[in-house]
């Protein structure tokens, strides 16, 4: 890692600068917009900066890290965090995504799950009261341990899929994107055929066709359709990143493409891939819960979020017994909004045009 | 541009045959083949394998797939094994109705995402940017079929404004004014659960091209020479930005297809999305296999449609 900090600090020397740079600038619109708050008319300081934290706290941060930092470059990552801090909004929701990841977790070590999907005919589609805090559904299952289980199933699989399908199109992008020509060409032919694959029906078919698929067979043909987005970014960047002097060099001091792509390339697109990652999870979660919703996602003995979701798709359920279905319905709407809320905090922070535009 | 059409066509060609491979192997794994649904027990066995000598399913695979997709280019999509009637004939008005579904709402879409798009990057860091920003926020994070649920309680149900299902009323015939008035009326919640979470893209994306686009100097220049700002905005501003959200569109149409599914099912919609699952818990293999070799045909044809639109709008890909 030092190595390859020292030679990037030597060779970007420049580009730092500039970056540098931009962050005063940024600091600079967000103290001028406040000045200037009913100011409609754009100037190229005060643009795209609606979603960033209160001006002064913002502006202070990105001030002191710049004179510490000035000889040296901000890692990519470090600058991602700051900006989730100081996106106000971008952190609020990242401390409730904590809060429900750990209270689920943390639950469901002492829930049994073979308790929650137990079939109790005698208190059938009870409301709320005091023996079930949620009530029950048609089952006589308990909602609030379905909710516990099924939230935490959701984000297992979505990390699980994430972690999949990203890992596997980062490296796909990467070798498609440093290599380029033929290589390229024939590795992006590829992905242009999975891009037009009807891949939910697919996997609606897998689904119904395999005898027994669990949730790790599940996530895999998930992950089989999902990586070519991550796949097509990655490539694209990894195309403008091979061109710069520092990829040029390391390749003039004869090191092998391997350790350009894993020491060289990797970590300066690790920032991209963060972000990628962050978005990629609120789909996969969203996705798994609308296959779950319509029947072929997990089995009715594992509840997803989707799951609840789908005992309303009975009239009767949905029109007099929501507290099935909607605290499911909102907490998929919280955890979207919060990965995304983070996701997007970070992918501006990414994309330095859009921090100091 | 009829060569980067002629170019672009030959490589959709392969994508077709791959695709087709693809089904045809996925549907030798399922179970079934074009004599399930009609044996039954009393017939003996020799006479069983006698019929499936003469219907060719003994023969090796690459001739099994020769003829299948002989015919298919005859018209010909094998018969359902769960309604024994040809394939083509139970997708039928299905497939009109779900074209139907995806092009109001691509239409609802764009009437009301462009708009909505142009005024926040016009406008942007005002209150009703934020407000249609947050909007924006809170439509990625909603999965359709949740919109729609919400869509088909409050409006269907409880307000009772709009029917919760089916695509036509049964007691108007087919032809009259009150006909194509029904359809409308059954379109009107679906394809609105579809386009207000499916426009958020659209206005994202023209938001945030629109920002870009206003500090070029092309734009700064238009406005020394004294252009009135609303025309900055249509002529200078607006075609540059639009470039994107017009390359988008054939994919976005195909994406309308295969996400009806949802929407479908939720309203009971009986276009090619509910068949599917229909023909899939039914069992009924022949017909889904037919359902995925379409829906892949469209988004090819999706895709091509989105390069040949971005070849017009923007010449500089032509070149290339």
């Amino acid at each position: 890692m030092t190595k390859f900090e020292d030679e990037k600090r030597k060779l970007d020397k420049e580009d730092h600068k500039n970056l540098d740079k931009e962050m005063h600038e940024t600091t600079h619109s967000t103290k001028n917009e406040s000045f200037n708050k009913d100011r409609t008319d754009a100037t190229p300081h005060d643009i795209d900066t609606h979603m960033q934290a209160s001006p002064t706290a913002s502006g202070e941060g990105h001030g002191a890290i710049d004179q510490q930092s000035l000889p040296r470059s901000t890692p990519g990552w470090k600058i991602l965090i700051q900006e989730v801090i100081h996106d106000k909004l971008a952190l609020f929701s990242f401390i409730i995504l904590i809060v429900i990841t750990s209270y689920v977790f943390g639950l469901t070590l002492f829930l049994k799950q073979s308790e929650i999907v137990f079939v109790d005919l005698f208190a059938i589609n009870e409301p709320p009261g005091d023996r079930f805090r949620l009530g029950t559904d048609y089952g006589g299952r308990d909602v609030f341990g379905q909710l516990i289980i099924g939230t935490r199933n959701s984000l297992a699989i979505g990390f699980l899929v994430t972690g999949i399908s990203v890992g596997f199109g980062v490296i796909y992008g990467v070798v498609a994107g440093y290599f380029g020509g033929h290589i390229d060409n024939i590795m992006m032919r590829i992905v242009d055929f999975f891009m037009v694959l009807p891949f939910l029906m697919v996997i609606i078919v897998y689904v119904t066709i395999s005898p027994d698929y669990d949730i790790y067979s599940f996530s895999l043909i998930m992950s089989a359709f999902l990586w070519v987005g991550t796949a097509r970014l990655i490539r694209s960047v990894a195309i403008q990143e091979r061109e710069l002097d520092y990829i040029n060099a390391s390749r003039t001091l004869g090191s092998s493409h391997i350790k350009i792509i894993f020491t060289q390339l990797l970590p300066n697109l690790v920032g991209i891939i963060i972000v990628n990652a962050t978005l990629n999870l609120a789909g996969n979660i969203g996705i798994e819960s609308g296959l779950s919703f319509i029947g072929f996602g997990f089995p009715e003995d594992t509840p997803s979020l989707g799951t609840l979701m789908s005992y309303a798709t009975q009239t009767q359920t949905l029109r007099n017994r929501p507290w099935i279905w909607a605290p499911a319905a909102i907490l998929i709407l919280v955890l979207m909004l919060c990965v995304r809320n983070v996701g997007e905090a970070m992918r501006r922070a990414g994309d330095a045009r859009q921090r100091n535009a | 541009m009829l060569k980067f059409t002629i170019r672009r066509l030959l490589v959709s060609f392969p994508q077709l045959v791959i695709l087709s491979l693809l089904i045809f192997f996925l549907a030798s794994l399922m179970p079934g083949d074009a004599l399930s649904g009609v044996i039954d027990p009393n017939i003996p066995a020799e006479a069983i394998e006698r019929q499936r000598e003469m219907l060719g399913l003994n023969n090796p695979w690459h001739i099994q797939y020769k003829d299948w997709v002989v015919n298919m280019l005859q018209g010909d999509f094998g018969n359902s094994y769960f309604k024994k009637q040809p394939v083509l004939d139970v997708i039928g008005d299905r497939l009109t109705n779900t074209i139907w579904l995806s092009l109001f709402s691509a239409v609802l879409i764009y009437l009301i995402g462009l708009p909505l798009g142009l005024i926040s990057g016009r406008y942007n860091d005002t209150f009703l940017d934020s407000v249609i920003t947050g909007y924006t926020y809170l439509g990625f994070a909603t999965p359709t079929f949740m919109f729609g649920l919400l869509m088909l309680l409050v409006f269907g149900y409880n307000l009772g404004w709009f029917p919760t299902s089916g695509s036509v009323d049964a007691n108007v015939t087919p032809g009259t004014f009150e006909y194509v008035i029904s359809k409308m009326y059954h379109l009107v919640l679906p394809s609105f659960s579809i386009a207000l979470i499916g426009l958020v893209g659209t206005v994202q994306y023209l938001r945030s091209g629109i920002i870009e686009t206003k500090q070029k100097d092309y734009v700064t220049l238009a406005r020394a020479k004294g252009v009135s700002e609303s025309k900055v905005y249509t002529k200078h501003i607006f075609r540059n930005s639009i470039i994107p959200i017009a390359a988008f569109f054939g994919y976005e149409i195909t994406g309308l297809l295969g996400g009806s599914i949802f929407i479908e099912q939720i309203y009971a919609y009986p276009g090619m999305g509910r068949l599917f699952l229909e023909s899939i818990s039914t069992r009924d293999f022949s017909v889904a296999n037919v359902l995925i070799l379409m829906y892949g045909f469209l988004a090819i044809v999706g895709a091509l449609l989105s390069d040949i639109i971005l070849s017009i709008v923007d010449p500089r890909i032509r070149i290339k």
